[in-house]
């Protein structure tokens, strides 16, 4: 059984992550921190909470996080997840979060240092949002690297075009100074980037009868943004593929590297920036797309 | 017939320094419809003192002299200094002849010569961006005379100098290149990614080696030196070399050689680890339109023996 704390800004591939991830019979998921933008994290939660419910899920713990980034202003974020979010928690209208609970106690800085401390060795970290709770928490408790069982992150890019700016992914983008306190500190990152999740695309005509009613909303919404903006009507699965990595590894090429976040850079501030003769992190170069797509629908009943 | 202004950090004449500059522009001057209308020298491959002396010599070699050019270029804008103290030093070079370096100046011929010009002219820029950069800053009224800049120089993915994902003449001179690219020039771009197709060997230039051109044997034989010179100092063991800057001069006119994808680049002048690269962005993110253009993709083998058997052809008089 793997132990998964997943720290996300719970947009919609973050929540197909999620529903992957809560079908798995192997994975136990002990919380989900969030981070927020234009929609609060609190928000996000309720969201998520009332998603899991549907979904089938129950006694996931949300963590709501950090509302802004460490240094710089908090940016708007792609409009359309926010409208598809915003849509999602409207047409609920659910007010009973009791089966997946919000705990407010603490932050989800906290809750990541803790869990991680208590259960030494055990948790396996999946970040796909910006880094910031993380950020946070390895800056109160510098030991949590060496505590966690493994690391994956949805995060950067080498030779694609960002989605930010050109060489700029945007998780990086949203918080610069958080990937590169994360990039300092853990190591053995397992790092999926762009350049594969960009391959491994959802299309409305592949959905099938699991997918339930709000996953064919997430799908059928980024479609058609994508649409709207002249691009091809498809969804790239980022974080799904973050999550089927950790799984199963041997899905991606990779290739060792150290990481350094471009802090500086009027243009560029978030890029990745390689050292390719270093040794400290792991970047996926290459994916199976099939195999991951397989894994995806084996993982969530639609074979 | 198009008119050019080739703009070139020449190496040829300095022992082992790079050839490609030569090659470039021996293509130009053998291409039936361009018209080489000026040379102007930059630093880069070899310090500003020798690239004037060195482009002098080679037109006097192939009898050319007439063809206009400047004598001396101007000193790097950005203050990054890496050459100076690397590459340079390491050539060796004896202190250069005054003598030889009795002339103009690149800037002044850059603005004199497009001033001058009847129909715009296609600037090939194979060095350094220093003179242009200064040229459009002293005198911004050039910029309409510059029908496009063809230019040799970055790179999008293809490792670069030390292995990292930047290239010599941008980084040469940053801050140069960073002026020019935010200027209105339509820009078409050949980077590493290109020009680093196809690797040259010794054996590529058989028909230079044993051609019955003495100039051809010769251009082997410094093609050679440079080839083992290179590959002592960067410690490989393939001697080879590439012809980087022929790409720009032949795109004017072969264009089907070439595939070109629309774009928008610019230096990164302010990041610690991207100063120097070359950002290139296909996404409009809000621009009307992409104003410059970059080679993706070469046909390498067509250019090669094109080149080869041109140069061999068109300079069997040259004296040397």
């Amino acid at each position: 059984m793997r132990k998964i704390l997943f720290d996300t800004d719970l947009l919609g591939d973050d929540l197909m992550a999620l529903f992957s991830m809560a079908r798995d019979s192997e994975t136990e998921i002990v919380g989900v921190t969030a981070y927020g933008r234009r929609v609060s994290s609190l928000d996000r939660c309720r969201m998520t909470s009332v998603f899991l419910k549907e979904v089938g899920f129950r006694g996931v713990r949300l963590v709501p996080g950090a509302a802004h980034p460490l240094v710089q202003e908090p940016l708007p974020g792609c409009r359309y997840c926010d409208n598809v979010l915003s849509a999602l928690i409207e047409s609920w209208n659910e007010k009973d979060f009791g089966d997946n609970p919000i705990d407010t106690s603490l932050s989800a800085a906290e809750f990541i240092a803790g869990t991680i401390r208590n259960n030494p060795g055990e948790i396996s970290l999946l970040c796909t949002g910006p880094l910031t709770n993380v950020a946070l928490a390895v800056s109160l408790y510098p030991e949590l690297p060496s505590l966690v069982r493994e690391t994956v992150i949805m995060g950067g890019l080498y030779s694609v075009m960002g989605n930010s700016r050109a060489l700029v992914e945007a998780n990086m983008y949203n918080d610069p100074e958080a990937a590169e306190i994360f990039f300092k500190n853990f190591r053995n990152v397992m790092i999926v980037p762009l350049d594969c999740t960009l391959k491994v695309l959802m299309r409305t005509d592949e959905l099938t009868n699991a997918d339930t009613h709000s996953i064919r909303g997430i799908v059928s919404s980024c479609c058609q943004s994508h649409l709207d903006r002249g691009d091809d009507a498809v969804m790239p699965m980022h974080d799904v593929l973050a999550y089927l990595v950790m799984k199963d590894p041997s899905l991606v090429e990779t290739r060792r590297c150290n990481v350094k976040i471009e802090l500086r850079s009027a243009e560029s501030r978030g890029a990745m920036c390689f050292d390719w003769n270093g040794k400290e992190q792991i970047f996926c170069t290459e994916v199976d797309t099939e195999r991951a797509k397989q894994l995806y629908r084996r993982l969530t009943g639609g074979v | 017939m198009t008119s050019i202004i080739i703009d070139s950090d020449m190496a040829l004449g300095c022992r082992n320094a790079d050839v490609d500059d030569a090659i470039a522009i021996l293509v130009a001057l053998s291409e039936k419809e361009l018209e080489v209308i000026g040379i102007s020298p930059s630093a880069g491959n070899v310090p500003g003192d020798y690239s004037g002396p060195n482009i002098d010599r080679l037109l006097r070699i192939i009898g050319r002299e007439s063809v206009p050019h400047a004598r001396r270029a101007s000193a790097f804008v950005s203050e990054d200094h890496w050459i100076e103290e690397g590459r340079w030093k390491a050539l060796g070079l004896a202190e250069q002849d005054p003598a030889l370096l009795e002339g103009e100046r690149s800037v002044d011929f850059l603005i004199r010569r497009l001033s001058e010009a009847s129909e715009p002219v296609v600037l090939v820029n194979i060095g350094p961006l220093t003179n242009l950069a200064l040229a459009l800053k002293v005198e911004p009224r050039i910029e309409r005379k510059i029908k496009a800049l063809y230019m040799m120089g970055g790179t999008w993915f293809m490792p670069g100098v030390g292995g990292k994902d930047k290239e010599f003449n941008i980084l040469a001179d940053i801050d140069a290149a960073a002026s020019v690219f935010l200027s209105n020039l339509k820009i078409v771009i050949f980077p590493l990614d290109v020009t680093k197709k196809r690797k040259i060997y010794p054996e590529d230039l058989a028909l230079w080696k044993d051609s019955s051109s003495a100039f051809s044997r010769y251009l082997y034989n410094e093609c050679t030196a440079f080839m083992k010179a290179r590959a002592k100092r960067d410690g490989y063991p393939d001697p080879h070399a590439f012809f980087h800057d022929v790409l720009p001069v032949l795109a004017i006119d072969h264009p089907e050689w070439f595939s070109l994808t629309p774009c928008s680049v610019h230096i990164d002048t302010t990041g610690e680890s991207t100063r120097g690269k070359m950002v290139v962005d296909t996404k409009l993110r809000g621009r009307r339109e992409h104003r410059h253009l970059i080679a993706t993709d070469v046909r390498e083998s067509e250019v090669l023996k094109y080149v080869i058997s041109r140069i061999d052809e068109c300079y069997k008089d040259a004296v040397i």
